[in-house]
């Protein structure tokens, strides 16, 4: 299935294998996949990543680097994923993110909150709240950062890592929205159509 | 849904209806070659959603009103301003994320 936004193009424009037909140095890199979300689980995603699995497989340990080492929360992290996905207007990582927001406990008014990029909503603590509003500015002009921007950092207590760590969300939300968008890879069955309103609603505006 | 915003500008004459209506106006400067423009679209048209009842606002292509960008003295873009009639009540050149855009745009209102 392509993007709900897509609905000139129903498929993607790149073959998904699935788990039961995947071979050789896809199937390796499925097993591996599979060790983390089940049997049979392999998102749309790292289907189309599957394509150069070598890169599958650098994308999918960058992946769980990030959300399993550092010190800021899953919780924020999916946030800024859920931010950018609607920036993008990747409509299959805007069911993603905000799926995975509400498995590390948010609520859907704090999904609501991060799709409108307004971090006050999204019940993160100060530090988290400071490095959402820097990644966004980081996302919207990289080189428009400047040593003020760090000063709410600072206050608040984030490290050089916690820091590093925020802007490599936002490295890996775009990259997987890009790769998602230019295949028109669209959302996972197992999202159960969460939020498919969005790309919906950017269809009618096509 | 709402429709995206800012509308873009089709002509002077509309923006003179704009500002004699002496409702805050927010208008952003913009060119087809700007990618910071473009980053900037999203903060601007989910906070203008939030505004809608409080405030006009278009979205003006120097490439297609050169003279609105000089009488604006737009030097680099995107620009965003804050208008009420004649009166600018501010502006911010550049990126600004919805968070910022919503503090300004608040105080200007509560002003």
């Amino acid at each position: 299935m392509g993007q709900w936004s897509r609905q000139d193009h129903p498929e993607p424009f790149i073959e998904l294998v699935s788990p039961e037909h995947a071979t050789g140095a896809r199937r390796a890199l499925y097993d591996e996949l599979e060790q983390v979300r089940g049997k049979g689980k392999v998102s749309n995603l790292f289907r189309a990543y599957a394509a150069f699995p070598e890169l599958g497989r650098a994308n999918f340990h960058r992946l769980m680097a990030l959300l399993t080492q550092g010190s800021l929360s899953v919780k924020f992290k999916e946030a800024v994923m859920t931010a950018l996905a609607e920036i993008n207007r990747c409509d299959y990582c805007v069911s993603f993110h905000a799926t995975a927001m509400k498995n590390a406990g948010a609520s859907d008014a704090e999904v609501a909150a991060a799709l409108r990029f307004d971090p006050q909503g999204i019940g993160l603590n100060t530090k988290e709240t400071a490095l959402f509003e820097f990644a966004l500015k980081a996302n919207g002009d990289p080189h428009g950062i400047t040593p003020e921007d760090f000063l709410p950092l600072r206050s608040s207590g984030a490290t050089d890592g916690e820091i590093v760590e925020a802007l490599e969300t936002v490295n890996t939300g775009n990259a997987f929205n890009l790769i998602n968008g230019a295949l028109n890879v669209g959302a996972d069955d197992f999202l159960g159509g969460y939020l498919a309103e969005r790309g919906k609603a950017w269809a009618a505006e096509r | 849904m709402h429709p995206p915003r800012p509308a873009a500008l089709i002509s002077s004459e509309a923006l003179n209806t704009l500002r004699a209506s002496q409702r805050m106006l927010l208008i952003t400067f913009t060119g087809p070659q700007c990618a910071i423009c473009k980053r900037l679209a999203p903060m601007l048209s989910t906070v203008l959603n939030e505004y809608a009842d409080q405030l006009d606002a278009v979205k003006i292509d120097v490439e297609v009103f050169e003279s609105l960008a000089l009488e604006f003295a737009v030097r680099s873009l995107p620009t965003t301003l804050l208008l009420r009639g004649d009166v600018e009540l501010g502006r911010i050149a550049g990126f600004a994320t919805a968070g910022q855009l919503r503090n300004w745009i608040s105080a200007q209102i509560d002003a």
